[in-house]
């Protein structure tokens, strides 16, 4: 580890340490709020430094500090959940849920240096079974035809680079240039993309919230997606 | 949810069937037979025409790391032709077929290493989910003796891949 790499893990393990606390949902909501502004600070600072060192060829140290920049942003993820939760807002968490899941599944297919964050994903599967109901996920498959390499931007299956892996501090991804077609939409239990998921179903003239069980106009679309039909409550129910 | 609970999600399914037309199928979709070892479209079997050809989302990858390792997989698509690949957004992995002669599979130090090849990346590609991943794909093999061809499908997790070596030897009888 050069001693520029060292620096950086220094003052990222001092950031973690303060920040890990708010990642519990009872803490203060003005602390955690205060808690994911550090986290961006922090996001920014890695950014930069990632950014010096690929320029300057160091490409394992330009990996280590991506992979810091990337823990950095589950946590801060997982923070925002608790803030949107406490707000109320359980789309939101939701989304920020699945965002730091996704983050820090990718920071440790990036680099051995975050091993940490398989302890962050238990606890995020541990929330993701409390707090929220079994969800009902979609997935689409579609036929691609040209890729792009998001580094060097030729053909994918021409370079060199492997889509997932970092190079000097960047993740190669495939951009799909064409969609052949849609070849089918379908439910899943393990999506890829776990935002995408069924929001509502009918309820009469109304629809029902999956995560909020609020109800609400209906938008048309559920008629597609809608997975199950409520019977009609009988006729002395209380409204909810 | 994770499906960690669920043990039929993680139970090993290995297939093998007899694919006594695998030549003929081929041809009829103007595939060239390998010689040692290829991965072939998801639809072989099924597609009427070249036309209707699609590569798994992830047999880029294998190419690429195939190449890098020096020991490329062969191309049986006719020369300036390109397929169109499934992309599909599950967890769960559906893989190329990969098809393996009697010249790769009579040595396997060779046959070690494209399995190798397919585990690691699989391995890599699921930190963080390991417990979660179902991997679906198929390996077509020449035989030994009558150089006709078998087809396994696993599907399964990823500790079951392990079991594949001694199901292809099984399969190439």
């Amino acid at each position: 580890m050069t001693p520029e790499v060292q620096r950086v893990a220094r003052r990222y393990e001092w950031v973690a340490k303060k920040l890990e606390p708010f990642i519990i949902g009872c803490r203060d909501l003005g602390l955690q709020r205060q808690a994911v502004r550090v986290a961006r600070r922090l996001e920014d600072w890695l950014a930069r430094r990632t950014a010096e060192l690929g320029h300057s060829e160091h490409e394992e140290a330009a990996n280590i500090t991506y992979t810091l920049e990337a823990m950095t942003e589950a946590v801060r993820h997982t923070i925002a959940l608790w803030i949107e939760f406490k707000a109320d807002k359980a789309e939101k968490a939701w989304d920020e849920l699945v965002a730091a899941q996704r983050t820090a599944e990718a920071a440790l297919r990036f680099h051995p240096c975050a091993g940490n964050m398989r302890g962050l994903l238990a606890h995020l599967t541990a929330l993701e079974q409390l707090l929220f109901p079994p969800m009902v996920f979609l997935s689409t498959g579609l036929i691609v035809g040209r890729e792009e390499c998001s580094l060097c931007h030729d053909d994918i299956e021409k370079c060199d680079h492997i889509p997932g892996r970092l190079y000097k501090g960047r993740c190669c991804v495939r951009v799909v240039k064409e969609i052949v077609r849609l070849d089918h939409a379908s439910i899943v239990e393990r999506p890829e993309d776990k935002r995408c998921y069924v929001r509502s179903f009918e309820v009469s003239s109304k629809e029902r919230n999956r995560l909020t069980w609020k109800l609400g106009p209906k938008h048309g679309w559920h008629k597609l997606l809608s997975t199950e039909k409520m019977p009609a409550p009988p006729a002395d129910a209380p409204s909810l | 949810m994770s499906s960690d609970a669920d043990p039929k999600k993680r139970s090993v399914s290995i297939t093998i069937s007899e694919w006594p037309s695998f030549r003929d199928d081929l041809r009829r979709v103007n595939l060239t037979e390998p010689q040692r070892v290829a991965l072939l479209p998801l639809n072989v079997e099924k597609a009427a025409t070249f036309a209707e050809l699609v590569h798994a989302n992830d047999s880029v990858p294998l190419v690429k790391l195939a190449r890098l390792a020096k020991a490329p997989f062969e191309d049986v698509t006719p020369a300036g032709t390109k397929l169109p690949k499934q992309s599909l957004h599950s967890v769960d992995w559906v893989g190329p077929t990969l098809a393996f002669t009697q010249a790769i599979i009579s040595n396997p130090a060779v046959m070690s290493v494209y399995l190798g090849l397919v585990s690691n990346y699989l391995y890599d590609l699921f930190k963080g989910r390991e417990n979660d991943a179902v991997v679906k794909f198929s390996i077509v093999v020449e035989k030994r003796k009558s150089r006709s061809y078998a087809k396994i499908v696993y599907e399964g997790p990823l500790e079951g891949l392990k079991s594949l070596p001694k199901s292809i030897r099984r399969a190439c009888k």
